[in-house]
């Protein structure tokens, strides 16, 4: 076992358990503090694959901006009952978790009949390349984005907005 | 070198928790949680591609910045309309309809 | 060739659409936060035809940015479809706006939007790339999910929107994974190129493209709205104001169509014989199920959410029959018919459930004696979505119908033809509503503002027209070559 595996079992748990967590926990703080685990860990496998920029845009954007957001959102919300719906029933529950188990199942199974024939050596993507690409073949998109942020930012306004009566 | 299924098993994993998230919490927070828990699980899955996939390149670090520039506005827009929502309270602090009514 | 030595001029439209989108907005902060602005309705509706004509000026010949962004026939036929909904969506806006009881409805940041979303949607018609077609994707999902919670002190309202993102992100996550998959196994995102190397991974891992094919049918499958991911369409566009359930029903719905054959005749065209079986049995139940709960509705936009699931399961009929250039002359001569007939009767959902302020089927009693040529041209377009003869609709059915029995699937066929007779029941609920029902007794005679009669006529007219003289467009159609732009 080489120690890329070791690392590579440690923070798959980690990740795995904290998503895990998000839906057990109890108190709402609490799942959002394993989210942010959860993330980092999968921060940490992008350091492992060698994606240091995503790795560093990763722990940005979601350990950073987003979880302060759902936090800020937990606050601004009356956090113990605001929810859809009353619970679920056991049935339900149950039902669910039978779907999406055989989902998980169909897709391990179909994952585990990829026989790829992979590079030994990881593509390490300097962040020279990405812009490369980002500027150059994916322009459009990135233009695109930009509109995509603009019609966000005014709607997330617009609809958070409390006038000042 | 970690093989790559053991990625896509890793990223089958967490989109399921994901789902199973989805389907049966009934805090708005959390449920917007799990669609984040999906997305980036959609991630992993093209992180791991582009660096050790049989046709490894850059264009799967790209897609993941998309992924994660859209997954920020979703966020941002489910939480200023989750904000509303409260605001529109009445005593019954529930949604009425059930998320998957037919 | 890369992105930067492109012909650019290919991309005029966009660019002066998301120019004059930002100059709607600059305009509308402005002038004050509050407040009417109908000259910001009619500078959109300008700016969407002014595009729409720059669509038919640049878009005639064909070519691509990169591979990336490709301008072909299918391309601009969608755009000019998105352009048109959206501008009469604006127009039956205006006056919706304008009423005291929505007030409350940012009106420049509306509008803004809604120019944003057409944007998002024209971009994701004609890319053939699957960032590209992401990124113009989520431009259009997420502009709805916030158009549909513009009321936000009405609690239906907003409530419909938090539903809305949930399940559309989830949606997104769906594709995105799918997506994921086509990257890993190709690398590459062109749908040119995956669509070529997929007949050879096809034989090889039978299982993940299937899987990665079915993840991306689920969630495109979400946003046009078919059995078994409908369950959203209901809720959201009972609660969404009227307007944006008119956008939702009809842009959204025809721009996921655009995608849907753009990625799975382009991308996974190869192994067509593989995933043809799947679609048609999707299309039979979303036509048995949307025309069977629709009986059963007495809301009038809950009726018209399962009437267009039903219209979703017909367009989906020629994707599994028929592959080439005629299915997609039926599917975009359907879609020509479904946006005029669908925007025409929520023209006028909009008028009466306004004015009598609930949306009840009884809110129609006695529209013939309030507005008699409303209650007409409502009566044709039904007649219209029901498919019967003299109209667009029975045209688009009839050649749907004909595709079918070609393509060797009579199943097919005759589950169409039978669920269309059922879905006679419940539009006739509505004419009879409207003709043989006395109005309440304190409803008065309904004006019909400028803008609502613009909407009305341009729709009856092309409703009738296109269905006493189909060859007008079919001609036209018939000579394209729909996705040749290399």
């Amino acid at each position: 076992m080489t120690g890329q595996m070791i690392f590579f079992i440690i923070f798959a748990l980690i990740a795995i358990t904290g998503a895990v967590l998000i839906i057990a926990l109890k108190r709402i703080s609490h799942r959002v503090v394993s989210m942010a685990f959860s993330f980092m860990a999968v921060a940490a496998l992008y350091f492992l694959l060698g994606a240091e920029f995503i790795g560093i845009i990763q722990i940005m954007v979601y350990v950073g901006a987003i979880t302060i957001l759902f936090v800020f959102g937990m606050m601004m919300t009356d956090h113990r009952n605001f929810s859809f719906g009353p619970d679920p029933r056991k049935w339900q529950q149950a039902l669910s978790f039978v779907g999406v188990a055989t989902l998980l199942g169909l897709m391990l199974y179909g994952i585990s009949t990829l026989d790829m024939h992979e590079s030994t050596q990881p593509f390490v993507g300097s962040v020279e390349a990405i812009g490369l690409e980002l500027y150059g073949h994916y322009f459009i998109a990135f233009l695109g984005s930009a509109f995509l942020l603009t019609s966000a930012l005014i709607g997330a306004i617009v609809i958070a907005r409390k006038e000042a009566d | 070198m970690v093989p790559v299924t053991f990625f896509l098993a890793l990223a089958a994993i967490l989109f399921c928790i994901g789902l199973y998230g989805v389907l049966t919490r009934r805090h708005l927070v959390i449920v917007l949680v799990c669609i984040e828990l999906m997305l980036n699980s959609v991630n992993i899955n093209l992180v791991a591609f582009s660096a050790i996939g049989p046709f490894a390149n850059i264009t799967g670090q790209v897609f993941t910045l998309f992924v994660i520039t859209v997954a920020a506005a979703e966020a941002a827009v489910g939480l200023a309309i989750l904000i509303a929502l409260y605001r529109n309270r009445n005593s019954i602090d529930v949604i009425k309809h059930d998320l998957l009514r037919w | 060739m890369t992105a930067f030595d492109a012909n650019w001029s290919l991309m005029t439209p966009e660019i002066v659409l998301a120019a004059l989108a930002l100059l709607v907005f600059t305009i509308d902060f402005m002038t004050g936060i509050h407040g009417k602005k109908p000259f910001i309705g009619r500078l959109s509706v300008l700016s969407l035809l002014v595009t729409a004509v720059l669509v038919v000026v640049t878009n005639s010949t064909s070519g691509s940015i990169a591979e990336v962004f490709v301008v072909d026939p299918f391309a601009m036929v969608f755009k000019l479809i998105i352009l048109i909904g959206v501008a009469m969506v604006i127009l039956i806006s205006m006056n919706f706006l304008d009423r005291e009881r929505n007030a409350e409805v940012y009106q420049g940041e509306y509008y803004s939007i809604m120019l944003f979303a057409a944007l998002g949607a024209m971009i994701m018609v004609s890319s053939a790339d699957l960032i590209t077609l992401f990124i113009g994707l989520e431009i259009l999902s997420i502009s709805s999910y916030v158009l549909a919670g513009f009321k936000k002190y009405s609690r239906p309202s907003t409530e419909a929107a938090i539903k809305y993102v949930v399940l559309g992100g989830t949606a997104s996550a769906f594709i995105l994974y799918g997506m994921s998959f086509l990257y890993g196994l190709t690398g590459s995102t062109s749908l040119l190129e995956i669509g070529q190397a997929i007949p050879m991974l096809f034989e090889e891992y039978t299982f993940v493209v299937m899987m990665s094919f079915l993840f991306m049918l689920a969630g495109f499958g979400f946003k046009i709205s078919i059995v078994p991911f409908h369950m959203w369409a209901p809720d959201v566009y009972e609660g969404a104001p009227t307007p944006v359930t008119a956008f939702l029903s009809v842009v959204s719905k025809l721009a996921g169509f655009g995608i849907i054959l753009r990625v799975f005749f382009l991308g996974f065209g190869g192994v067509y014989q593989e995933w043809a079986f799947i679609i048609a049995v999707i299309a039979a139940i979303t036509m048995i199920a949307g025309n069977f709960i629709a009986l059963t509705q007495t809301n009038v936009k809950r009726l018209m959410a399962y009437s267009g699931i039903a219209q979703a399961g017909y367009l989906l009929v020629p994707v599994a029959t028929v592959v080439g250039d005629v299915g997609i002359n039926m599917i975009v001569f359907y879609s020509v018919a479904y946006l005029m007939m669908t925007l025409g009767a929520f023209a006028v959902i909009t008028l009466v459930t306004e004015d009598t302020g609930t949306s009840d089927l009884s809110s129609f009693a006695g529209l013939y004696q309030r507005a008699p040529y409303l209650a007409i041209a409502m009566t044709v377009f039904l007649v219209s979505l029901a498919g019967l003869p003299l109209t667009a609709g029975f045209i688009g059915k009839a050649y749907i119908f004909f595709g079918a029995v070609a393509g060797e699937m009579l199943w097919l066929a005759i589950i169409m033809i039978v669920t269309s007779v059922i879905s006679f029941f419940y539009y006739f609920g509505f004419i009879k509503q409207m003709f043989m029902t006395d109005p309440r007794p304190n409803d008065k005679e309904l004006a019909v503002p400028g803008s609502m009669q613009t909407v009305v006529t341009v729709s009856l007219a092309v409703t009738v027209i296109l269905g006493i003289l189909p060859g007008l467009v079919l001609d036209i159609f018939n000579t394209f070559n729909w996705m040749a732009f290399f």
